[in-house]
């Protein structure tokens, strides 16, 4: 070999060399000083940590029919970044959207690297946008809440939002126990996202929310739904309130609510008609609230069921005159009190008590404080003591000064029809852990408040407001019905009066009844509760005795 | 001071005689084979582990690829159980009722059993006037 070709070869070695020495660098480099860096990178790339949302649980009526469910959807998103032409992937994704393709092509020209397209579609319309593989569109599982009675009980039930989360109603009221627990997941994935078999794989499951049981009956809702819109209809009411309940066990089989509302579009809803009113809305009572009189003065003694008072025309109580609406001065006993409404015979009562003894029955029968049934917004009325000003308590007597809940008056008559004895009012029956063991709540409590002779004479009284009084449009054929009409003024939104409210609260049979039913309508014409409250009372009634089977008595 | 005279030890037996090391030769057929074994073993175990994996590569795709059937499944159950929550709500039967002509019962009638009167619970009769 000659030196020209030793010193080519020499040269080629050293270069070989300096390349060797350049490449061990490098991977010195990048395996012993970034190593961890490289690493981490990688597995940032490969290793992804996913949530995995807990199911939300159903809400069921009484007979385990849904409520609420959670079905499964897909959100479509898109990056605008690696979207390569914004106005044809908007052509192609927005009919399945039912989007305007020129908004969706505005969200695809957006600088930032993530906009939604569409929020929990169904799933054969994200499956038809995924066949169409369109660059920089991708999907992800968010599970849709679901009202398959749209607006049967929408009040009652309530709703959800965006994250999942209740935000009215029993959605919002037991959230913690519907929500569950998410998971997590952490597995290696392939760049086209698939899972890598012998990859890192770790997984904490969901744990599922409970299903919720209500005490709602579904053919009563939806009875007594119709009935109050068609009493707001026919009276031109600015809406109205109605529950029904049993007296015995405090389950309460229907709220209705109008107007209403459908919590599967809660974004076009009337945020005024979300609210359950029939425990958030504090109204004046009026002449319903004479049940409380009534009762207490015969507990009292103030007055004995066959005895005569007299009823003046007016009576001046400091600088305010007191008078008779429809009828001149004479002598009434309690039932005749009753029967006619009369808010001087009611005042009389109310004076021989006194207002100390007064306020004991306002508190006995559940005024100014919460029912125990624990919904959220739950209204407690206004209970301010009857000895506050000279006038508080004649105003008290016949139900103004004074505000209370539909539920609170509904429970007021519950125990008159439970023998004297409240029992607290029940909207979840029990829950279903995600294990299937089934939970109840806790006994409901029961106080006596009245006498069960007291109750009775009370219950027969009402019994002939109904038959031949005020209520004669409450009737239910072929049932004896207890139960008492008011027409009390309506507080205004700040100070004031402006308008009525009309009410009618009973129940049936009167011996022994099975059903409470309270309807308030506000600011209805005709204003009496006799003529605006009590027919949709009697249309709920004939539909509840078919409903709940409920026989007409001894 | 007097002494013990020491028991004369026996003289130890005399190892017999190890024979001389040498190096024992295999048979010249093992001696052939040897390397064909590590050959096939090795092959065997390579062939083996790529074989292994790759049955694990592809159980790893059946279980995903059921995995999403089952979520597909369980998806499709979840949208047919509300499909029948839609159909089954009183309204729509109610509406269905009323369009094929039904109407309700507007007189129910209950059979009354002689001597039959329901008592508050002694527990509610217990419960006294505060």
């Amino acid at each position: 070999m000659n030196r020209v070709a030793l010193r080519r070869a020499g040269t080629m070695g050293a270069a070989l060399l300096l390349c060797l020495a350049a490449v061990g660098l490098r991977l010195g480099y990048v395996q012993g000083v970034r190593s961890e860096a490289y690493s981490a990178e990688g597995r940032k790339q490969r290793v992804r940590n996913i949530t995995l949302p807990a199911r939300r649980g159903a809400i069921f009526d009484r007979y385990g029919g849904e409520l609420a469910v959670s079905i499964p959807a897909r959100t479509v998103y898109a990056n605008p970044k690696l979207i390569t032409d914004p106005a044809k992937t908007a052509r192609s994704v927005a009919p399945h959207l039912q989007r305007d393709a020129v908004a969706v092509e505005a969200d695809l020209r957006k600088s930032s690297s993530f906009v939604y397209l569409g929020r929990r579609i169904g799933l054969v319309t994200a499956d038809k946008i995924q066949a169409l593989k369109l660059p920089g569109i991708g999907f992800v599982d968010e599970p849709r809440r679901f009202y398959p009675g749209d607006s049967l009980g929408a009040a009652v039930v309530g709703f959800i939002g965006t994250d999942q989360s209740g935000l009215a109603g029993v959605e919002y009221g037991y959230d913690k126990l519907l929500g569950g627990r998410p998971g997590w997941r952490i597995l290696e994935q392939d760049p086209r996202g698939r899972r890598i078999p012998q990859g890192t794989f770790n997984e904490q499951p969901p744990v599922p929310g409970s299903d919720i049981m209500l005490t709602l009956d579904p053919d009563l809702q939806l009875a007594t739904e119709a009935a109050l819109d068609r009493a707001v209809e026919k009276t031109r009411a600015n809406g109205g309130m109605a529950v029904a309940l049993d007296p015995r066990s405090g389950e309460i089989f229907a709220m209705a609510n109008d107007p209403t509302f459908d919590p599967n579009a809660i974004g076009r809803l009337d945020p005024t008609a979300i609210k359950n009113r029939v425990v958030t809305d504090a109204y004046e009572p009026g002449s319903v609230n004479k049940i409380v009189m009534a009762s207490a003065a015969l507990a009292e003694g103030a007055i004995k069921p066959d005895e005569q008072i007299w009823v003046p025309y007016s009576i001046t109580i400091a600088d305010r005159t007191f008078k008779e609406e429809h009828h001149g001065a004479r002598s009434l006993d309690l039932r005749g009190i009753l029967t006619q409404s009369s808010n001087l015979g009611t005042i009389r009562l109310a004076q021989e008590l006194g207002p100390k003894v007064l306020d004991q029955y306002f508190q006995r029968f559940g005024y100014g404080r919460g029912t125990g049934l624990g919904f959220p917004g739950e209204s407690a009325g206004q209970l301010p003591s009857a000895g506050r000003w000279p006038t508080s308590l004649p105003t008290m007597a016949i139900g103004q000064g004074l505000s209370v809940t539909p539920l609170q008056i509904a429970l007021a008559y519950a125990t008159i029809a439970n023998d004297g004895v409240a029992v607290e009012p029940r909207l979840v029956s029990g829950w279903v852990d995600p294990q299937g063991d089934i939970h109840r709540p806790s006994e409901a409590r029961r106080r006596r408040v009245i006498s069960t002779e007291v109750a009775g004479t009370v219950r027969d009284m009402l019994n002939t407001v109904v038959a031949s009084g005020t209520g004669v449009l409450a009737q239910i054929p072929g049932y004896e019905v207890a139960g008492k009409t008011g027409t009390a003024r309506r507080l205004k939104e700040g100070v004031g009066y402006s308008g009525h409210m009309a009410s009618f609260v009973g129940m049936f049979p009167a011996d022994s009844p099975h059903l409470v039913i309270a309807v308030v309508l506000d600011n209805a014409v005709p204003i009496e509760g006799g003529l605006a409250a009590a027919p949709a009372f009697s249309e709920i009634g004939k539909e509840a005795v078919r409903i709940l089977r409920i026989p007409p008595g001894p | 001071m007097a002494t013990r005279a020491l028991p004369r030890s026996a003289p130890a037996p005399r190892a017999p005689a190890r024979p001389a090391l040498r190096v024992v030769r295999g048979s010249k057929k093992v001696r052939r084979r040897a390397p064909v074994v590590i050959v096939v073993l090795a092959v065997v175990t390579v062939f083996g582990v790529t074989g292994m994996h790759a049955s694990m590569g592809q159980d790893g795709l059946r279980a995903a690829t059921l995995e999403r059937e089952v979520q597909k499944e369980t998806e499709r159950l979840s949208l047919l159980r509300a499909r029948v929550a839609q159909l089954s709500t009183p309204r729509r039967i109610a509406d269905e009722a009323a369009r094929l002509g039904l109407v309700a019962d507007a007189d129910p009638s209950f059979l009354h059993v002689d001597g039959a009167k329901t008592e508050p619970s002694t527990e509610q009769q217990a419960l006294k006037v505060p």
